[in-house]
């Protein structure tokens, strides 16, 4: 009888180890991960223009500032992504086949709110067919589900792939873990990483937020280093720019710039800028830029002198 | 050593240890030991080269009967070359009914001596600690006393010639074994007068009188008072020429424990296993040496309600200690307690884990460097059974291909612990062994150039087979060839357990004797 309960005790016990076989060593989930893009995915790479050079034409704040703003947009990407990249460091809660769940989990700052993660493939053909949906939404206090971040991604994983994600402040109003500041409306992300260009667009004509202009800011980076970047900043007295800068893989390039005043006026000046961000050409009707001194139909330096190797 | 006067003799011996006795009899504990005891002792001080001695631990009776065949056939032809030849059988384990018992076989004692009678070496030896083994002096000449009468001997010119046969008990009494030793008491005294403690003449060589007069009277005394009643051994004595037969030479040996002649008492000197060596019953006013292996030896003395312990360091030359240097401890914390167990072995071994499933390589586990390290415990549980626990440490660099993901360079993990029981074979200096094992693995995996993916790892239970062989190169000694079939328990997005096999070799060190 002795050895009979030493037997099932060793026996229990061999069994609850077994059972206790556990851990996230999975690819499936590695798969499932990498339809998320990262923040290095997701990197504005604009071509550096050194600026601070004594220029004679005077200095292409577009193309310095270009870096500037790139540097807001992966801010602002960053954020975005921050609230799914979370699901990275830890395991999910639930394996499904195809569905993934990470939570529900409570909110550190709003216990009443709790959020779950849901990531869905559909597959194709082949898995660079598959489609990866994924949506981060919160409750409180077990009221019904509501999103604040979806994503889509077509392709196998995300460096190879295109995809979106749309970032909805109304979500956050609802739960009531908005900031003072939120603005309403969604936040959108499309990217394209498969071809060449890569492309990054950050859509903030429906909510501004980040720092930055109302405005639909496109990216599109070559393997060669080229690039090409839309963006919008304004100046001290008020007036906002539009910037279509088309850089080499040197940091060269040129750039055509739509100026609106407060009072409404826009004018338009092209130009070419070199390596050290120095104005070397200028076609400034309304003699906007400083180099002019205030004459309108300034034409300033060759344009013989732009670089041919923009996109 | 002494042969014909002018040349050393070519010693050739046999040692056989059984624990296991087959029908009706109770499993022995320290019958191998006292085999490997004796071929260590016979082998460093007794002039057997290591190519002409053979251990058979746990054997049958018909490996038994083929190496003794094969050192007779060496012996002989020895002889034949023209050099003195002596031949020793030495045997610890089971006998009843007048034969020798090696597990579910038999040999007959008869047989032994009949083969032993017949060779044709110059001295044959047989020693036999086994119950009841005195019916192998059965003869016109056997004596049951407490020393060899060879007057008769020494008057004659030539070396010694001719048979001795020794039995550590009388035909009608059991040999008894003392977990207060580790051994059998008649090896064990005779072991100890090996080592030098029988050497009463002083002239650093133990012969077979001065052994079997030590041996007898320890043996005698000490079981006295023992449960089964007193123990004696007996001998055959049948040799004729000159000269005394040397078993042993201690006082050549490099390293020694010297006793003064001051010190007196019984003393017993431990190994590093913690198992008796020695047991000197030193009288006052003789000096004694015992020769005794390299290494780190605990000498303890009985003294009043009380224990004195020390340690010694031995190495090349002879190491003398001083009572007053002991430390004085009570009875409850002798060093010994606990060290009538297992025989304790430490494996480590390098090797290499891969899975059977090439997807598996490829997508999840790829192929590793292991180190292990295992403690191994021999003896004590009978029929050559042997257990363990083992510890293994493994890794390497692979490159993670699946279908979904563009190949992805991984650093893989592994940490496993298991317990193991396992049959030993044992074929001479060759033991095969197979058995079960049970471990529990941690694996994990990290992606260097993915930053984005998280580090992995999973833990869970592996079940298995284990075989191995081992050759003892030393009686301490062994190179190991590992194999382990194991069965991976792993589900984390469905069922896929699988299999996968480890293959390493090592080096095991056994403590003790």
């Amino acid at each position: 009888m002795h050895s009979a309960s030493n037997g099932i005790r060793w026996g229990l016990v061999s069994a609850a180890l077994a059972l206790c076989a556990c851990g996230n060593y999975s690819n499936e989930d590695l798969v499932f991960l990498s339809a998320i893009p990262s923040r290095e995915q997701l990197q504005i790479a604009v071509p550096k223009a050194a600026g601070q050079a004594l220029c004679a034409l005077g200095e292409a704040t577009y193309a310095t500032g270009a870096q500037t703003q790139g540097t807001n947009v992966d801010k602002g990407v960053d954020n975005i992504l921050g609230l799914v990249d979370a699901i990275r460091a830890v395991p999910p809660t639930v394996r499904d086949g195809d569905r993934r769940t990470w939570g529900p989990w409570r909110d550190d700052k709003h216990a009443s709110v709790e959020y779950v993660v849901t990531m869905i493939r559909t597959r194709g053909a082949t898995p660079a067919n598959d489609n990866f949906g994924y949506l981060l939404a919160g409750r409180k206090d077990g009221s019904a589900w509501v999103s604040l971040l979806s994503g889509t991604f077509n392709g196998s994983q995300a460096r190879h792939g295109t995809g979106a994600l749309r970032l909805d402040f109304e979500g956050a109003w609802k739960l009531g873990t908005n900031g003072a500041d939120d603005p309403h409306g969604a936040i959108q992300v499309a990217y394209t990483l498969g071809g060449d260009p890569r492309t990054i667009e950050l859509d903030l004509t429906a909510a501004p937020g980040f720092g930055l202009s109302v405005y639909h800011y496109v990216w599109a980076g070559y393997a060669d280093g080229r690039a090409i970047f839309d963006f919008k900043f304004g100046d001290q007295s008020g007036n906002a720019f539009t910037v279509d800068a088309r850089f080499t893989s040197k940091g060269d390039g040129r750039a055509s710039i739509t100026g609106t005043a407060p009072n409404g006026d826009t004018a338009h000046i092209d130009s070419c800028f070199d390596g050290q961000a120095c104005i070397t050409w200028l076609d400034d009707i309304h003699g906007f830029t400083p180099a002019c001194g205030g004459h309108a139909f300034c034409k300033l330096g060759s344009q013989a002198a732009c670089p041919s190797g923009t996109p | 050593m002494q042969g014909d006067g002018q040349r050393p003799a070519h010693r050739f011996a046999l040692f056989v240890g059984e624990q296991e006795g087959g029908e009706d009899t109770r499993p022995l504990r320290y019958a191998e030991r006292d085999a490997r005891r004796m071929h260590g002792i016979l082998t460093r001080l007794g002039g057997v080269r290591d190519e002409d001695a053979r251990l058979i631990l746990s054997g049958d009776a018909a490996e038994l009967r083929a190496a003794l065949s094969q050192l007779i056939d060496k012996a002989n032809a020895a002889k034949a070359a023209g050099e003195p030849t002596w031949l020793l059988f030495y045997y610890s384990g089971h006998s009843k009914d007048g034969d020798l018992r090696l597990r579910d076989t038999k040999v007959p004692m008869a047989e032994l001596r009949a083969r032993l009678g017949e060779a044709s070496a110059d001295v044959r030896i047989g020693l036999f600690d086994s119950c009841q083994s005195g019916v192998i002096t059965r003869n016109k000449g056997a004596r049951a006393a407490p020393a060899f009468d060879v007057q008769q001997a020494r008057a004659a010119n030539a070396g010694p010639k001719g048979l001795v046969l020794i039995a550590s008990s009388a035909a009608d009494e059991e040999s008894q074994e003392s977990d207060e030793i580790n051994a059998s008491f008649f090896t064990h005294y005779l072991a100890t007068g090996l080592l030098g403690d029988a050497d009463t003449s002083g002239d650093g060589k133990v012969t077979l009188a001065e052994a079997y007069a030590y041996a007898y009277g320890r043996t005698v005394g000490s079981t006295a008072g023992s449960a089964a009643g007193a123990q004696h051994p007996v001998y055959l004595y049948d040799l004729g020429g000159a000269g005394d037969v040397v078993l042993t030479e201690p006082g050549n040996a490099k390293g020694s424990l010297l006793f003064s002649a001051q010190q007196e008492g019984v003393y017993v000197v431990l190994d590093g296993g913690r198992r008796a060596v020695a047991e000197v019953a030193k009288p006052r006013g003789e000096q004694r040496r015992l020769s005794l292996a390299a290494g780190t030896y605990t000498i303890k003395k009985r003294d009043g309600d009380g224990l004195l312990v020390g340690e010694v360091k031995i190495d090349q030359g002879a190491v003398g200690f001083d009572d007053a240097r002991l430390t004085r401890r009570p009875l409850t914390d002798d060093p010994q307690k606990g060290a009538s167990g297992p025989r304790w072995s430490l494996l480590a071994t390098l090797g290499r884990q891969t899975f059977f499933d090439k997807g598996a390589r490829d997508g999840l586990f790829p192929p590793s460097a292991l180190f292990g390290l295992e403690v191994a415990a021999r003896g004590d549980l009978g029929h050559s059974l042997a257990w363990g626990f083992d510890l293994g440490l493994g890794g390497g660099d692979g490159t993670l291909t699946i279908p979904d993901l563009d190949p992805t360079p991984v650093k893989f993990g592994e940490l496993s612990g298991g317990g193991s029981l396992w049959r030993d074979f044992h074929f001479g200096s060759l033991t095969a062994s197979v058995g079960g094992r049970v471990a529990f693995i941690f694996l994990g995996r990290s992606f260097p150039d993915r930053r984005d993916l998280p580090g992995q790892s999973f833990f869970t239970v592996t079940p298995g087979l284990v075989t191995g062989l081992s050759w003892s190169f030393t009686s301490s000694l062994s190179l190991v060839a590992r194999g382990r079939l194991n069965y991976l328990l792993y589900s984390v997005d469905k069922n896929q357990s699988l299999g996968y096999a480890e293959l390493s070799i090592g080096v095991d060190y056994a403590f003790g004797e």
